[in-house]
């Protein structure tokens, strides 16, 4: 049990040579672009958007600026409720399914991956039609008198929440799934044996054993919601932007890269201090399972 | 046993899952300071007695007692019942100490006292040392004694224990029945023990209940389920029988005559049998059980009353023992265990024509 774990196993010759084509992959779609998104952030651009190769620190001064700062606050925000809010309800689900017998498992994770199915446009357009004055949602309040006028919800905060707890919930039910699957029942009958009430089972027991479920399902909705671009896009009709907003901007119509990449530097940072974090701590845990 | 204080008293308990009848109908009151075992091949429906005293099932009709309050649909939680789990079921994220704190602190007891029963209860299963250790970075005996001292800090009114040796190697599981044995006589908990390996149920118990498809087929002292088995299931499962089937050639005196078939005739305690051949008159036939150690082989031919000659068609050495194949000359087969003696002349092995007999003590009437 301590010492057979597979994973502690070096790699080895033949596993060295398995693992390769993923180094290479790794190595030019992911280490490569951010190395040279890192360089970009401190060059400058001529007045027609062109990078010039140099040593200038204005993107970083200009990140100062209060326009971006509260964009930036905004994202954090906003992302961070998003989290709060796919734990929430992503939890209960999760551990649900994890806690179901073998034969409804599989049916259950069916349910929650047939969204990915579809396309992420088409379920943010029908999220759209729901939402808009003229939508299902505000019909129906309206046919049932329980607004008189259509009540604004595309195009707000709200909805831009909406649409990401909606697009990331999978991923946050999903590792909370996992960790609910392997934890052993007899763990939950022991506490009750030892005289826990079902609360005290949970907080003591049920908490901290899933929490490396709890810890990814967490940085899967914090990390990407907060580069989003495409949801405040749609959803915020451009009055909500984030931070993912400003960085398409700038790489797009603002022509401004080296302040596009700046901004991009900043959450790479951010990410990566996270995740460094989180990573250490679960790994202190896992060494003790 | 009797003036003692009943301890747990489950009554007409029956439970199913969907169609399968887990446990049909038991009945059976355990005292206070006693080791019982619930004896039973898997599938019996041991386990799901032993959940149903914890509280994990509710049985599907009858009651369940605890020190004379009903508890038969009280949750765990409030139940003065610590089990150890056969996977032993120690909290991964906790240190031991922490483990075996755990019930405490769900008790409310207040953190000096704690500290001191937790170290006391340490002590008892001589686990000190390991106290800030992880679960993870114990050994399977280790952890047992973990989960055992868990249980105990809590000095709950019985202990239950599932199957907790047969996690353990051979030589282990020796040492810790003998010494579960004495930590019991120490704390004085009733201890409810279930398991399918007899060999631990009668080193163990004060009493074995032994159990086949959800029913308790008999309970009693240790000696009186080997010596004294009421139904063939109860005699092939916990040691070694020669199972039977006899006719009744005459009863008198408290006496049975039987005939087991090839020429041998033996004579029985009509007490001995039980029910079932309770007013069997002559011609009647009945189940017997006799321990093959309980047959005396001697290597010799001499011809007494109630003695029989034959052959020894094969043997099996197992060291102090030896077991005999015996052949009666009217071809009735019986297996025979005889301590082996150095001297080789004296125990009988394969082709010696030999004479045995069967004191009629040991000859069991089966009810069926």
């Amino acid at each position: 049990m301590e010492d057979e774990s597979p994973r502690k196993r070096p790699l080895g010759k033949a596993g060295g040579l398995l693992a390769a084509p993923l180094f290479v992959w790794m190595l030019a779609l992911v280490v490569m672009p951010n190395l040279i998104l890192v360089g970009y952030a401190f060059c400058d651009r001529d007045g027609l958007g062109q990078v010039v190769p140099s040593f200038s620190l204005d993107a970083f001064t200009r990140l100062a600026d209060p326009t971006y700062v509260r964009t930036l606050a905004r994202s954090l925000r906003l992302s961070a409720v998003a989290t709060a809010l796919c734990l929430v309800i992503g939890y209960p689900v999760g551990y649900f399914i994890g806690r179901a017998s073998k034969r409804w498992q599989g049916k259950l994770l069916l349910l929650v991956m047939i969204p990915f199915w579809t396309s992420f446009l088409v379920r943010t357009y029908a999220w759209m039609i729901l939402l808009r004055s003229e939508g299902v949602i505000n019909a129906l309040l309206q046919y049932t008198h329980l607004a008189s006028s259509p009540v604004d919800m595309l195009y707000t905060e709200g909805a831009v929440l909406i649409g990401i707890v909606y697009a990331y919930l999978p991923f946050t039910i999903l590792p909370i799934y996992g960790s609910a699957e392997k934890l052993d029942g007899a763990l939950i009958e022991a506490a009750a044996n030892l005289g826990a009430r079902p609360f005290r089972t949970f907080t003591r027991v049920i908490l901290p054993l899933t929490r490396p479920g709890i810890v990814a399902g967490a940085l899967f909705v914090f990390i990407p919601s907060i580069g989003m671009f495409a949801i405040p896009d749609l959803m915020g009709g451009g009055r909500v932007p984030l931070v993912g907003n400003v960085i398409q901007n700038q790489f797009g119509q603002g022509r401004n890269w080296p302040f596009g990449a700046a901004l991009g530097v900043v959450l790479l940072v951010m990410f990566l201090s996270l995740l460094a974090f989180a990573l250490r701590k679960d790994g202190e845990e896992a060494l003790h399972r | 046993m009797s003036g003692r204080r009943a301890m747990i008293e489950l009554r007409d308990v029956a439970k199913s899952f969907g169609s399968v009848a887990a446990v049909r109908g038991v009945s059976l009151t355990i005292e206070e300071g006693e080791i019982v075992t619930l004896l039973g091949p898997s599938g019996s429906g041991k386990t799901t007695l032993l959940r149903m005293i914890a509280g994990f099932e509710m049985p599907d009709t009858g009651t369940i007692q605890l020190a004379g309050k009903d508890v038969t649909r009280a949750p765990p939680y409030e139940r003065d019942v610590r089990l150890v789990f056969q996977s032993y079921a120690l909290f991964p994220h906790l240190t031991v100490e922490k483990n075996v704190a755990f019930g405490l602190e769900m008790m409310g007891i207040a953190k000096s006292e704690r500290e001191a029963r937790v170290k006391e209860a340490i002590a008892l299963v001589k686990i000190e040392g390991k106290e800030k250790s992880r679960p993870s970075e114990l050994s399977g005996g280790q952890r047992q004694r973990v989960a055992l001292a868990r249980a105990l800090v809590c000095r709950p009114k019985v202990l239950l224990l599932d199957e907790p040796l047969s996690a353990l190697d051979a030589k282990l599981r020796d040492a810790m029945q003998v010494e579960l044995k004495r930590l019991q006589q120490k704390v004085g908990i009733t201890f409810v023990y279930v398991t399918h390996d007899q060999q631990s149920a009668l080193v163990l118990s004060d009493r074995i209940a032994v159990v086949n498809e959800g029913r308790i087929e008999q309970v009693g002292p240790v000696s009186d389920i080997y010596h004294r088995p009421r139904t063939a299931f109860v005699a092939s499962f916990i040691g070694e029988a020669n199972l039977l089937r006899a006719k009744v050639l005459s009863r008198a005196g408290g006496k049975l005559r039987l005939a087991l078939g090839g020429g041998v005739e033996v004579i029985a305690n009509d007490a001995a049998g039980g029910t079932a051949a309770k007013g069997a008159g002559a011609e009647a036939e009945v189940a017997v059980a006799i321990r093959p150690e309980k047959i005396h082989v001697e290597r010799a031919e001499f011809e007494m009353d109630g003695t029989f000659t034959g052959v020894v068609e094969d043997e099996i050495f197992r060291g102090p023992l030896a077991e005999l194949y015996l052949r009666s000359d009217g071809g009735l087969r019986l297996t025979a265990v005889v301590a082996t003696r150095t001297a080789d002349r004296d125990t009988p092995s394969r082709g010696d024509r030999v004479t045995f007999w069967i004191h009629r003590d040991d000859v069991v009437v089966l009810e069926k």
